[in-house]
């Protein structure tokens, strides 16, 4: 029996495959192969943790759900997009950079729109994205109108389709863009995946998940 | 009649009104036998009131009105501590020492993103005249007691001092308020961009870093109490002492812990900050601190300690009686 119960939230999808090696290089890689199971709870490992014998199990959940999770104390810790902390802002701390789904949140647009210049102080434009704050704030801080069109994926067909001028999104190589006509204008924020952790787990865990985090940050340094 | 409901304001119906009840006439009960007495202050006051000497997270919460009767401004209160100041610099200005609990609705102009709710029930002590340890530790006390009154399992009060703070960022072109921002957030790489474009020194960096990843506890603080400045030092000698004098206290109570990261919830404090947490509670139950310059904002030079916490979440959270 082990003294304390850890649950860790997991993005699924890419960030989930990445996230995986560093578990497996702290020792706390979950028992099952998460690619083939539907399994929503997984066990892991009951390891020692500075002389506390801890439990893990993990969730495994929609990138964007993690901050909710972990800011409810469903779960402990989880590892999330900055992209999402930013956008969302939970009331989460978020002590280390995991430095694995790199990407860029970007300003992109057709390439004859962004080549006669960004929108003037004053103009109004219409911009997809599904990251509306971040969105606004930009164009804010710019003196510019943004209407803003919450879209939850494929951004990149808006302004194909006359229905934005700009996207706001996260661009990895850039192919996608290319491949549908659109340059990047500007970059918003660089992006990777975070751990982060509940505040009341951070003071009544504190001991395992200072272990936690200098695991994973041993991982991360390997 | 337009009837449609006011985004992140509700009623409280029922089984929920008399929880609320039930807790808030346990924990004045608690406050009395201590020696606190009761004080109401109204829902509206003047916004200079609310914000002297309160910085800016506290005025970004507050509704202002115009008041047709007065034909000035007034603003709800989106906390109720600085009305106690108010009081203590004003109407109770002859008494020496003040010890006072509240409890009362309070309204912020923002929804709170993770409940959607804008409206709490904030109750709370304050202990002004007492100064140093003496005062800060009655105050711990009555508040581990309050979180073990409303049945929290396990507490735990994270022990701070905004003193570290501002010794560390001294110098710095950035405000208090975003390195307090950043910081809430404990992510190193966000301080450490903040500290890309900061002339701070190189030690002082290492040691907000060190804030940021959650390391600056007791052993820590006693490693550096001396390195930076005659403030840290001082303020370092301060926790230590009340550290030490609280543990005495509230040994078996309570799981004390100092933090030199903890944060007060706006920022109005100046020594002393203390986060309360407990098993099972997903978010920080109470926050309090020393705010001997909020005192002075308000005209009267006293210590004052106290803390806060809001009803509403603690139910939420599972407290009973």
């Amino acid at each position: 029996m082990a003294d304390c119960l850890l649950t860790i939230a997991l993005s699924k999808g890419r960030i989930l495959k990445q996230t995986l090696p560093l578990l497996e290089a702290a020792g706390i890689a979950p028992a099952d192969d998460v690619s083939s199971t539907r399994k929503l709870m997984l066990d892991g490992p009951t390891v020692d943790m500075a002389g506390i014998s801890v439990a893990i199990r993990y969730l495994i959940i929609r990138a964007a759900d993690v901050c909710t999770y972990v800011e409810k104390g469903a779960a402990d810790a989880g590892v999330a997009g900055r992209d999402s902390l930013l956008e969302y802002r939970p009331q989460v701390y978020e002590p280390l950079d995991l430095k694995i789904g790199r990407c860029r949140l970007c300003v992109a647009g057709p390439a004859r729109l962004v080549a006669a210049g960004p929108p003037a102080p004053g103009s109004r434009i219409t911009v997809a994205t599904k990251y509306d704050r971040l969105t606004a704030e930009y164009y804010l801080n710019q003196g510019i109108h943004a209407d803003i069109i919450h879209l939850y994926g494929s951004m990149e067909l808006a302004p194909l389709v006359g229905m934005a001028e700009r996207i706001v999104d996260l661009v990895e190589t850039g192919s996608t863009l290319k491949a549908n006509g659109l340059v990047e204008e500007a970059t918003l924020y660089d992006i990777s995946s975070r751990l982060i952790v509940n505040p009341a787990s951070f003071a009544t865990k504190r001991t395992v998940l200072q272990t936690l985090i200098g695991k994973l940050r041993d991982s991360v340094n390997a | 009649m337009n009837v449609r409901p006011i985004a992140g304001i509700s009623d409280a119906l029922g089984i929920r009104a008399s929880l609320l009840r039930r807790l808030q006439r346990a924990l004045q009960d608690l406050y009395n036998d201590a020696g606190y007495d009761e004080v109401i202050p109204p829902i509206v006051d003047r916004p200079e009131t609310l914000n002297a000497g309160a910085g800016r997270f506290l005025a970004d919460q507050t509704l202002v009105f115009s008041d047709p009767a007065d034909a000035g401004l007034l603003a709800i209160r989106p906390d109720i501590t600085p009305q106690i100041a108010r009081i203590a610099a004003t109407r109770l200005q002859h008494h020496e020492v003040l010890k006072l609990h509240y409890s009362g609705p309070v309204i912020h102009a923002r929804l709170d993103a993770r409940t959607g709710s804008r409206q709490q029930w904030q109750a709370g002590v304050e202990c002004l005249g007492v100064p140093g340890c003496e005062g800060d530790v009655e105050i711990l006390e009555l508040a581990s007691r309050s979180m073990l009154t409303a049945g929290f399992e396990r507490p735990v009060m994270m022990l701070g001092h905004m003193g570290l703070i501002h010794a560390l960022v001294e110098g710095s072109q950035h405000e208090v308020e975003t390195w307090v921002s950043r910081l809430s957030r404990r992510s190193p790489e966000d301080i450490e961009n903040l500290l890309a474009d900061d002339r701070l020194d190189r030690e002082r960096g290492t040691l907000l870093l060190d804030l940021a990843a959650g390391v600056a506890g007791i052993d820590w603080l006693r490693a550096h109490a001396h390195s930076v400045s005659r403030h840290f030092e001082q303020a370092s000698d301060e926790l230590f002492q009340l550290y030490s004098l609280a543990r005495e206290r509230l040994h078996g109570q309570v799981e004390l812990v100092v933090d030199a990261a903890v944060l007060p919830r706006f920022l109005y404090h100046s020594g002393m900050v203390v986060q309360g947490f407990a098993a099972g509670a997903a978010q920080p139950l109470l926050h309090g601190g020393r705010y001997d310059a909020m005192m002075h904002s308000h005209g009267r030079d006293m210590p004052a300690t106290g803390f806060s916490f809001d009803l509403w979440s603690w139910l939420d959270a599972g407290a009973e009686v």
